[in-house]
């Protein structure tokens, strides 16, 4: 779906501030392939999403999509319009239609849908998210901070997308939340089989998810691979300023090898075989 | 209201006003005392009150219904208002919102000289909060060349410097990344047992929670639960109801529980947690903890 060549992007190139955020990335994304994107703040990750949306020309380096260069000389390439979907940060925050689902429609209606095919496209993408028809017709301002988020997402999938960018979706949102837009979106890939590209601080929450995960440190391309290999390195990944899910932390603690495991019933199931019934136990 | 108390939450209400004109509760009669020097750890659903709690601790909310007392002062009184915002003060989750000056010393000082103290105090102050929370070496940096974790500190630094009694951070770790989450975290423990600063954090995250003296948690603008970390997570099916989860060690030695091994309910760290484990491990796993 995606390959980049030697990408490397800096702000303000031309000035004496000029400040490098990314530099020689090579990597190829795979059509239907859900890749989590992680990295310290400031290693690169949303200004790599904003190359990957067109929204960014890289300062050199090659991008192209689908055997399509992404973009033409040094802009978008305008054929590649709302095949990729980016959802920003707080995404919420740019709701601003009377109703749920006039906010949402408003997307295909730029790329120029008909107002009932920007309707119909709008009411397949709440349904998609787990939106009910009771919210439809409601201020997107009166929903929860969660259901506000999926109104927000809903607007980038109505364009139909080919691929989804998520810049940080589980921010600020409760357990409960996480866990339902978590679940909202493994349905959502499997349905749509859309190319999904996950960027999050939650590791639980990338692991969780994706079957592939890229490690950006300081600009640079620091890991790729399964979640498993990502995450069986803690000192790796303590250089780039992460570490593995919270519950695998007990592995080392042990001095055991780190096991692939990301939530406590995984971690439960590879600490059995190293016990054993008996013995007492004092906890404080 | 003894000296030991810091803030008194007496009986509040607090409900707005939404466009179709009915009044929305959002705080429903909450009564809780805020202790001097304590860790108060608050959790709960998006939605159930804890931020606007949090606003009305510094007089940006006033109740509905009920008192707020501040050191003894009254939210409500205007002219106290000046004297409560010095003593509360509050960090917000995005730092870039909270940032205004362009070099790091600068913008701690602002606080301070909005408080009308001399020269030389600001320069102390400003060392001393800078101190605090590990960022002397980037006093003459731009706020905007640090990382998400040290901009966060810049901005409770700027509080510190106003030397309140109490700082309220509201989801501080929400747009950091893990180490960035940790710097903070570190930075809270060290003023609350260092400085012995009353410490009030709203939080999303169970492992921030567990460091506190004490847990409340809200659900639908009332207060559901409170205690120590140990006694609130050990009430498992309440805590479902309220939205919440265990601590990632709590939940792996629930687990283990399931599976016929004894583990106490208050293992809230891995670190406790792995203590636990020591006497059930098989011969050949010598437990070195």
């Amino acid at each position: 779906m995606f390959t980049l060549n030697h990408v490397s992007y800096s702000y303000k190139a031309d000035s004496p501030v000029r400040a490098q955020a990314l530099s020689d990335i090579s990597l190829s994304i795979k059509k239907g392939e859900c890749v989590g994107l992680i990295g310290h703040t400031g290693s690169g990750k949303s200004t790599l999403a904003q190359i990957l949306s067109g929204l960014l020309t890289p300062t050199s380096g090659t991008v192209s999509f689908e055997d399509t260069p992404l973009f033409i000389k040094n802009k978008f390439n305008r054929a590649l319009r709302g095949q990729i979907g980016l959802v920003f940060q707080y995404p919420e925050y740019q709701l601003f239609e009377e109703t749920v689902l006039k906010d949402i429609a408003y997307g295909p209606m730029n790329l120029g849908a008909t107002q009932s095919e920007a309707f119909h496209k709008a009411r397949t993408a709440a349904q998609l998210l787990g939106l009910s028809e009771e919210v439809f017709d409601k201020s997107p301002l009166q929903l929860s901070g969660g259901q506000k988020r999926r109104v927000a997402i809903a607007g980038i999938l109505a364009m139909e997308p080919q691929v989804l960018i998520l810049d940080e979706p589980t921010a600020g949102l409760d357990p409960e939340g996480r866990e339902e837009l978590l679940k909202i979106l493994k349905n959502l890939h499997k349905s749509t089989g859309n190319t999904t590209i996950l960027i999050s601080h939650s590791m639980d929450f990338v692991a969780g998810f994706t079957e592939r995960i890229i490690v950006l440190n300081r600009g640079s391309l620091w890991m790729d691979g399964t979640p498993q290999e990502i995450f069986s390195d803690p000192e790796k990944l303590k250089v780039a300023g992460l570490a593995p899910p919270p519950v695998s932390e007990l592995f080392s603690l042990f001095g055991f090898p780190v096991p692939p495991v990301f939530t406590a019933e995984e971690a439960v199931s590879a600490l059995l075989p190293y016990m054993h019934q008996g013995g007492g136990s004092v906890c404080k | 209201m003894d000296n030991s108390t810091v803030c008194r939450i007496e009986h509040v209400t607090s409900h707005y006003t939404t466009e179709d004109d009915t009044q929305k509760l959002v705080l429903d009669d909450i009564s809780l005392d805020i202790r001097r020097g304590e860790f108060l750890a608050v959790l709960g659903r998006n939605g159930s009150g804890k931020s606007t709690l949090a606003k009305h601790l510094n007089a940006i909310l006033l109740p509905s219904g009920g008192k707020v007392w501040v050191d003894g002062m009254d939210t409500t009184d205007e002219e106290l208002l000046f004297e409560i915002r010095r003593r509360v003060g509050m960090v917000f989750q995005n730092p870039d919102n909270q940032l205004v000056s362009s070099v790091v010393e600068d913008d701690i000082a602002f606080g301070p000289e909005n408080l009308g103290v001399s020269r030389e105090e600001i320069r102390a102050r400003v060392d001393e909060a800078l101190e605090a929370v590990g960022l002397t070496e980037y006093k003459d940096r731009s706020p905007h060349m640090l990382s998400g974790g040290q901009k966060q500190r810049v901005a409770i630094a700027g509080i510190i410097a106003m030397r309140p009694d109490v700082v309220v951070l509201d989801e501080p770790t929400a747009m950091l990344d893990p180490k960035g989450r940790d710097e903070v975290m570190e930075t809270m423990m060290l003023l609350n047992k260092g400085i012995h600063m009353t410490v009030v954090l709203i939080t999303h995250f169970m492992e921030e929670a567990i460091m506190a003296d004490r847990v409340c948690v809200l659900s639908d603008g009332k207060l559901a639960l409170s205690g120590s970390p140990a006694s609130v997570f050990s009430e498992e099916e309440t805590l479902q109801k309220l939205g919440l989860t265990l601590p990632p060690a709590a939940a792996i030695a629930q687990g283990l529980r399931k599976e016929g091994y004894p583990i106490p309910k208050d293992c809230l760290t891995m670190d406790a947690l792995a203590k636990a484990i020591c006497p059930y491990l098989k011969e050949g796993f010598p437990c070195s903890h």
